[in-house]
């Protein structure tokens, strides 16, 4: 408006009928030509000399990324997973039925790969696995030994009851299968025993029929998934009901920042510990089996790969989040370099820098993080970096709204 | 018509363009004359705000806004786990159950409480912002006091240097849960909380709830310093020596008024400076405790041998102890590190005893705690 009146006065030198005749047309035509003013733009308005922020795009197509997502990650994952529970269970029915130290190995062989597809599909996290707690249910670390150790010598559980949580799946198994202190003979002994082979069986039954129960909610709930209502995926309460491509965004992120970042490097490092700085090197992943990193190692690849829509088996790029990013032409400013990059590369040049960070470490963590800290929080850092990168920065560019809380409130 | 005239009507009309293209008003939410339909901001809007003389707050429709039930339910806690643990005072024949005193601390089965409180309330979630190192030190407290064996009628239950772990628990909680949970938690973050929406199913947003429970660990009264001055930092901030020194009470309960006020006006920045004011003014609250309990210590040292039990003087030393060790608690930017703090715990600790610690050494902590809090040597003094 300010231009209008400059132009005006410019003019003054004019007669003053032609002054107030184009005053009258430029003040009408500057109200009443709005429009959209980017020739980009669907509906661009040549005419217009004023952008009414009414610009229409072509939308990305969310749903070729939520159809390869579906299709290419989370069903063969899920059914990965699910096969690899099937195999476990096989190998624990072997073990009860004849308890041999061949048959434990083959045990503690099915559990390790159960728990590295596990790692796969923690954190997609959305329909019955949200509601039905999949993730507390299935590798709540650290084990309650106590409880454990109570169930088996009184043969009374509730599996059912959430304060069990603890005391069955990954965890239960990494502490009956490798228990700290003994030699393997005496593990042998101990789960050749009536009430110990019955607490294996309980826990092999549970993973299985939770499995079983993701894997049909998947089949069966696809297609409401693809066609963007997260809502149509469980008909029970669900914190993950809404759009599909905001529900996939905040379980990855939510899960990433407190299950990997924090409680699989974070907590045993002390990190929340403000005051103290205190390790709490028992807080490990597979603190009895003793190897934590390929599982952590294995959630961040995972996650990286997920986001980026690769296809489970085979490993080919479809689209996914980057595409996504790259699409609204989404952008992020090294605050060293000062300088700007795609921020699908700086999120994955993050997840880059974590894996080759954790892949410097060695396990045992529980020892790590106590006798090479520095390394450890060497690792840290970039995992701590990427939560800003995934939560804020690719957020916002998505015009995606994080519902997950920080604090659990008062 | 002439050129005067012209520029007038030019002008004119060139305002009047201006007015006529969007409706203009207040846009902001939060303030009081929000006008929905205006599109453009005019700079009209109303922030002004009355400071109520107690913490009592309505919305539109008169209902209470205020609601910090979950802190009054802490202190009740730590009331009911200080008063178990004070029964073993003055009397051998009582030890303390060590399982007790931590279910009472984490609200868990076995708690034996009075009181009714909600499952997700306790004390040990909310200790030091979690750090489970902090929280193991306290059932390191509580184990030791059960495991106590008083050999004559104690006036305090103490370990044989003189440590009363009573009073690390309750005043280190004060510090570790409360003053934490209220400044290092609540007002540090507030800025971030929202402060448009009316949180679902409840009469007030984020940023006024968060406040609210800030000022619940510091008074359960609406009308501090009326009421809710009989326990915690009610109490202390109500005492002369903090008071009449520090302005604590005052400064502290009209800071939150105001700032709260404020809040419900949508004056974020009126209200962002009483929140400066406040954390300014626990610090000092938590580094005047400690300072104040040296002094104790130190002028009970003075006085002639026999004025004071050996036990009496132990009880001010480890509640000295436990205000030292609270202040790495008061607010995300406290005046001394925690591992300067617990240098200082560690040297009193395992030598509380009052009788054979030097005087030296006690001055110069006290020195130490008063110049890193800002005091002038006559303050630390009337402390």
């Amino acid at each position: 408006m300010q231009l209008h009146l400059v132009f005006f006065f410019i003019n003054m030198k004019n007669t003053i009928n032609y002054i107030l005749s184009l005053s009258f047309l430029i003040l009408i035509y500057g109200c009443s030509k709005q429009g959209c003013m980017d020739a980009n733009a669907l509906n661009y308005d040549d005419s217009a000399n004023k952008d009414d922020n009414s610009c229409e795009y072509t939308p990305f197509d969310k749903q070729a990324l939520l159809t390869n997502m579906t299709e290419n990650y989370i069903l063969p994952s899920i059914q990965e997973y699910k096969s690899k529970i099937e195999s476990l269970d096989n190998s624990i029915n072997n073990f009860t039925s004849n308890p041999s130290e061949e048959n434990l190995e083959n045990v503690r062989t099915e559990w390790k790969n159960a728990l590295l597809t596990w790692q796969d599909i923690s954190f997609i996290n959305i329909g019955v696995a949200d509601y039905s707690y999949l993730i507390n249910k299935t590798n709540q670390f650290p084990a309650d030994t106590t409880s454990i150790d109570e169930s088996i010598s009184s043969g009374a559980w509730n599996f059912d009851n959430a304060q069990f949580n603890s005391s069955k799946g990954f965890p239960a198994l990494d502490y009956l299968l490798y228990k700290r202190g003994l030699t393997n003979s005496e593990i042998l002994t101990n789960l050749s025993m009536e009430n110990a082979k019955n607490y294996l069986t309980a826990i092999s039954d549970d993973l299985l029929q939770n499995s079983i129960e993701i894997h049909d909610d998947w089949v069966s709930k696809k297609s409401e998934f693809i066609n963007n209502n997260a809502t149509d995926l469980s008909g029970n309460e669900s914190s993950s009901t809404g759009e599909s491509v905001s529900v996939i965004i905040n379980k990855f992120c939510e899960h990433y920042e407190f299950w990997v970042r924090r409680g699989k490097l974070g907590l045993p490092l002390g990190k929340f510990n403000q005051f103290s700085g205190q390790e709490m090197p028992h807080l490990v992943e597979c603190y009895h089996y003793g190897q934590s990193l390929p599982f952590l190692i294995r959630s961040v690849e995972s996650i990286k790969k997920y986001i980026n829509g690769f296809n489970y088996t085979t490993g080919i790029d479809g689209p996914g989040f980057d595409d996504y990013m790259d699409f609204v032409e989404a952008s992020f400013v090294n605050s060293t370099t000062s300088e700007s990059e795609n921020l699908s590369v700086a999120i994955n040049n993050q997840f880059d820098e974590i894996i080759s960070k954790l892949n410097a470490l060695n396990d045992p963590l529980s020892v790590e993080v106590v006798s090479n800290k520095s390394a450890v929080e060497e690792a840290y850092e970039p995992m701590q970096d990427l939560v800003p990168k995934i939560k804020v920065d690719m957020t916002s560019a998505l015009g995606v709204l994080i519902t997950y809380a920080d604090n659990d409130g008062d | 018509m002439n050129k005067l005239n012209s520029k007038i009507l030019v002008l004119g009309l060139a305002i009047m363009s201006v007015v006529s293209c969007s409706k203009k008003g207040c846009t902001d939410a939060t303030a009081a004359n929000f006008d929905v339909e205006a599109e453009k901001d005019d700079e009209s809007c109303d922030y002004s705000y009355t400071v109520p003389n107690t913490y009592e707050f309505t919305d539109a429709d008169g209902n209470s806004t205020v609601s910090y039930s979950g802190q009054t339910q802490r202190m009740d806690m730590l009331g009911e786990l200080v008063s178990y643990m004070k029964t073993a005072n003055n009397n051998p024949a009582t030890t303390l159950d060590a399982a007790k005193m931590k279910a009472m601390y984490a609200n868990s089965a076995g708690a034996g409480f009075t009181g009714t409180y909600d499952d997700s309330k306790q004390l040990k979630s909310k200790t030091a912002l979690g750090d489970a190192a902090v929280q193991s030190m306290f059932e390191g407290w509580m184990d030791a006091a059960a495991a106590a064996t008083p050999d004559s009628n104690d006036q305090y239950l103490q370990s044989p240097t003189g440590l009363e772990w009573t009073q690390m628990v309750e005043k280190g909680l004060m510090g570790a849960c409360f003053v934490s949970q209220l400044s290092a938690n609540y007002l540090a973050n507030i800025e971030s909380d929202d402060n448009v929406e009316i949180e679902e199913g409840k009469t007030y947003t984020a940023m006024e709830h968060h406040w609210d429970e800030a000022y619940g660990y510091f008074t359960d009264a609406v009308d501090f310093p009326a009421n809710g001055n009989d326990r915690f930092w009610g109490k202390y901030a109500t005492k002369d020596y903090l008071e009449n020194n520090l302005g604590t009470a005052t400064d502290i309960a009209t800071a939150f008024r105001t700032g709260r006020a404020a809040i419900s006006s949508g004056n974020t920045a009126d209200a962002l400076a009483q929140r400066d004011i406040i954390l300014q003014e626990v610090k000092d609250m938590a580094a005047g405790m400690a300072v104040h309990y040296l002094n104790d210590v130190i002028s009970k040292r003075n006085d002639a041998p026999g004025t004071h039990t050996e036990a009496k003087i132990n009880h001010s030393m480890s509640e000295a102890l436990a205000f030292i060790f609270g202040i790495q608690f008061a607010t995300a930017d406290p005046i001394m590190t925690s591992e300067r703090v617990m240098e200082i715990v560690g040297q009193i600790e395992n030598a509380v005893n009052g009788i054979t610690f030097s005087s030296a050494s006690l001055e110069s902590i006290r020195d130490e705690i008063a110049t890193a809090a800002g005091f002038s040597d006559a303050i630390k003094m009337a402390l």
